[in-house]
């Protein structure tokens, strides 16, 4: 600190802050979608995500009963996974955002009747139906017919992301992991090399405006296996938030001030 | 009990970042060989791998890196000691037939001098 005059009622204090070197905000960025194809061939772009929910009273059957299809769905509740969002840093280039968290969905149907839909928790994919279990299906891009989930890419604008469901085995799905890869080069400031190779580099993701979007289309036969089928409803969900991420480190700061020293009183 | 509605602010707070130095979570997928993909399969899902990449440190992914190479390196020692092993069989047999054939030349040759030998004292 220059030899400045010190005002006689303050002195010299050692404050330890968060110094932020560098910042980067997503606007607008869709955190739950699926691929896009093209005549069987993935794109690389981003599509809402499509699932197929179970009409009410419908079960997968020979001739299923039509049962009741979707009117309105409504998000209630947006659970994210502990320790998550977190920052990796990758190569000493990129910053690697994971984002994992569940959707729970209050679904009415034409009769009246409500459900409760937990994603992915609740998804399948149609060869891999369980009545305990499967309350909507995905397309067979987004989860396989073995039950695997697929990776989905964006990979046509900068910085690219990932979108896959975590899985602990068939039929059980946990979350979606949305993933997105800042080059360093993207953040305002930018960031020196010292700064990225700094051991005490810490980062702070902040998610703000988080809003959602609802498409109840029609109603779509879906088969379960080579002699069942079942009626479900077509719904295109998309989830879009603000991701700000912002790196830096702890750093003193010497300021005049006056510590309030409070003293007990005995 | 909080409110049935989306949170529409969330943040992590500051937290220590990691470091990786390959971009493990996609890579991971693409550099398992099919025997390993069909035993993650077993052990559900190539996607359970990548959320493995995510949450394990990074000395445990360099282990288990590690591990799958020793395996693949055992995997060709053997193959090179079966190819050997093969190679001196086939070492043997050759040996064998020239030995054979040799024998068999001696005894062309003996017979020749034998008929001709006769010839001369009829």
């Amino acid at each position: 600190m220059s030899e400045e005059a010190i005002k006689p009622d303050l002195q010299k204090i050692d404050i330890l802050a968060k110094q932020v070197l560098g910042k980067k905000v997503l606007q607008n960025t869709e955190t739950l979608w699926q691929e896009e194809y093209s005549a069987g061939v993935p794109t690389g772009n981003k599509r809402s995500f499509r699932i197929y929910v179970i009409n009410d009273g419908s079960t997968p059957g020979a001739q299923p009963s039509p049962g009741s299809p979707v009117v309105c769905l409504k998000l209630c509740k947006r659970i994210i996974e502990q320790d998550y969002p977190r920052n990796t840093l990758i190569c000493t280039s990129k910053s690697k955002i994971a984002h994992r968290y569940e959707l729970v969905l209050l679904v009415e149907f034409e009769n009246g009747n409500f459900d409760v839909i937990t994603l992915p928790r609740n998804l399948s994919n149609r060869l891999q139906y369980d009545a305990a279990i499967t309350k909507a299906f995905v397309d067979s891009t987004v989860i396989d017919a073995a039950g695997v989930p697929i990776l989905q890419h964006q990979n046509q604008n900068t910085p690219y992301e990932s979108l896959i469901i975590i899985s602990e085995g068939v039929n059980d799905y946990t979350s979606f992991e949305y993933t997105v890869a800042i080059p360093f080069t993207d953040f305002s400031p930018r960031l020196k090399p010292c700064y990225i190779e700094d051991p005490s580099l810490q980062s702070y993701i902040l998610l703000k405006c988080f809003r959602y979007d609802v498409d109840i289309n029609d109603t779509f036969l879906v088969s379960t296996g080579e002699t069942t089928s079942v009626w479900t409803t077509i719904v295109e969900l998309t989830v879009t938030e603000d991701i700000i991420d912002k790196l830096g480190i702890d750093q003193d700061v010497i300021i005049q001030g006056k510590v309030d020293n409070y003293c007990c009183d005995y | 009990m909080e409110e049935f509605s989306p949170k529409a602010i969330y943040s992590s707070g500051w937290k220590r970042l990691c470091r990786e130095e390959n971009d493990y979570g996609m890579n991971r997928m693409y550099e398992l060989s099919e025997t390993n993909y069909e035993e993650a399969i077993k052990k559900n899902s190539k996607a359970n791998i990548m959320s493995n990449a995510w949450n394990k440190p990074i000395q445990e992914i360099v282990l288990e890196k590690a591990s799958i190479y020793e395996k693949g390196q055992k995997d060709i020692i053997e193959k090179i000691i079966q190819l050997q092993n093969e190679v001196d069989s086939m070492k043997e047999l050759l040996k064998n037939i020239h030995l054979e054939n040799e024998i068999i030349k001696d005894k062309t040759n003996k017979n020749k001098i034998g008929s001709k030998l006769s010839g001369l004292f009829k």
